[in-house]
């Protein structure tokens, strides 16, 4: 099974499938889930971690399409685009209110909460053993793919990443763009 | 480059707050330039995000299926009758002791019924912390059943709330209503009922919606 390639090339398909989504139809919604489940649990799995959770936020993330089949426009994107966006979002919520929680406790009792991890290098550590997605990067200078890591695989917003690199906004969100573009050049057309 | 097109990479990256999301999308569906330069930028997002996608366990599936059809499959949850003695014992009393006591209000006159059975319309997990006090009222020989509660949230802006009724046959809507100012309503189920059947509320859209899309917030069973 590869699902990878199961998600490349059904554009005009999805967006069909999903204007009966918006009528109601639960099998073809059935067909999005089995189009998009590997895409969506992937994305959610690397900013989420625990599995368990990233189950919940898949389902969340599957409901929330199912929810607002109606309100997808083409012009935001393929439907793969839009599903991407969304578990992006669902995903980055959960982990902000975990911290949050987190930091909360380290408030209360910080003697008994594990020392945090440097949540970037951890991602990326793991993430960079794919040679698929190494292959990718290594086609970036060494500041477009330092953006890359920090919003891709950190979860940190573009605001975050200026922050962090000491740069201002206008520079990250031009080596965000800068970033994709190369990446996109590098892709077989 | 306009303000928007800088931020469709962070957009797509996920590297935005969500009203600048809510923005970029608008933006978006009004400015043919930014979808073309989303649809650029978009291919190399989808193929790192394709470089690590992952089947979920198989049995997320059904779990998720289940979810956006609740109606149909949700288990019933404990079955608690609770007569009211108070109020109802007086109206079947007054029922009984004149057969014919029709106010001309059908929802007096459900509750005036002789065989009326009130049970918990109960909450789901679904509603949130504190639900209202929510009763399903039932008379078998007429088969007239109606909703009552007592403090209901009202329903999020643009939405309604939603009756189903569900049998072997299916799940068919059953009338929408919002509650008063002070969350009290009382809802006539529209069609006949059938002891078996079970009854479920959701929330959506204004004007409802032939089959179901929120989550069961309130189920009973008659």
């Amino acid at each position: 099974m590869d699902p990878p390639t199961q998600v490349t090339n059904p554009a005009s398909d999805l967006s069909g499938l999903l204007a009966r989504v918006a009528d109601g139809d639960h099998a073809a919604f059935g067909e999005i889930y089995d189009r998009l489940a590997p895409l969506v649990f992937g994305i959610v799995r690397r900013i989420v971690r625990s599995a368990d959770h990233s189950e919940e936020v898949t389902q969340e993330v599957f409901v929330e399409m199912w929810r607002k089949a109606a309100d997808y426009r083409p012009s935001r994107g393929s439907v793969a685009t839009w599903a991407s966006v969304i578990a992006r979002a669902r995903a980055t919520d959960r982990v902000r209110s975990e911290q949050a929680t987190r930091d909360r406790q380290q408030r209360v009792a910080p003697s008994w909460v594990d020392p945090p991890v440097d949540r970037v290098e951890e991602t990326v550590g793991v993430q960079l053993e794919q040679a698929e997605v190494r292959n990718l990067l290594s086609r970036l200078s060494g500041v477009q793919r330092e953006v890359i890591e920090l919003a891709f695989f950190g979860n940190r917003t573009y605001r975050e990443v200026a922050d962090q690199l000491a740069l201002p906004l206008g520079t990250v969100k031009t080596r965000m763009r800068d970033a994709l573009i190369q990446l996109r050049e590098g892709m077989s057309p | 480059m306009s303000d928007h097109e800088d931020l469709l990479a962070p957009y797509l990256l996920g590297a935005l707050e969500p009203e600048e999301r809510a923005r970029v999308e608008a933006h978006l569906d009004e400015c043919s330039e930014c979808q073309a330069e989303l649809e650029n930028l978009s291919a190399a997002v989808l193929a790192l995000d394709l470089a690590s996608a992952e089947a979920p366990p198989p049995d997320l599936r059904g779990r998720v299926m289940t979810q956006i059809k609740p109606a149909e499959v949700i288990q019933l949850p404990a079955r608690r009758t609770r007569w009211r003695l108070g109020w109802v014992a007086a109206a079947v009393v007054a029922a009984l002791a004149s057969f014919a006591v029709l106010t001309g209000d059908p929802f007096e006159d459900l509750l005036l019924s002789g065989d009326l059975t009130t049970v918990e319309f109960t909450a789901t997990e679904a509603y949130g912390a504190a639900p209202p006090r929510a009763d399903l009222h039932f008379s078998p020989s007429s088969g007239l059943a109606a909703v009552e509660f007592e403090g209901l949230q009202a329903p999020e802006e643009g939405k309604t709330y939603e009756l189903w009724l569900i049998n072997e046959e299916g799940t068919s809507a059953a009338g929408i209503f919002t509650p008063d100012a002070s969350g009290r309503a009382r809802v006539l189920i529209q069609g006949r009922v059938n002891v078996g059947w079970q009854v479920a509320m959701t929330e959506e859209p204004s004007g409802g919606v032939e089959v179901a899309t929120g989550e069961v917030l309130f189920i009973a069973g008659l």
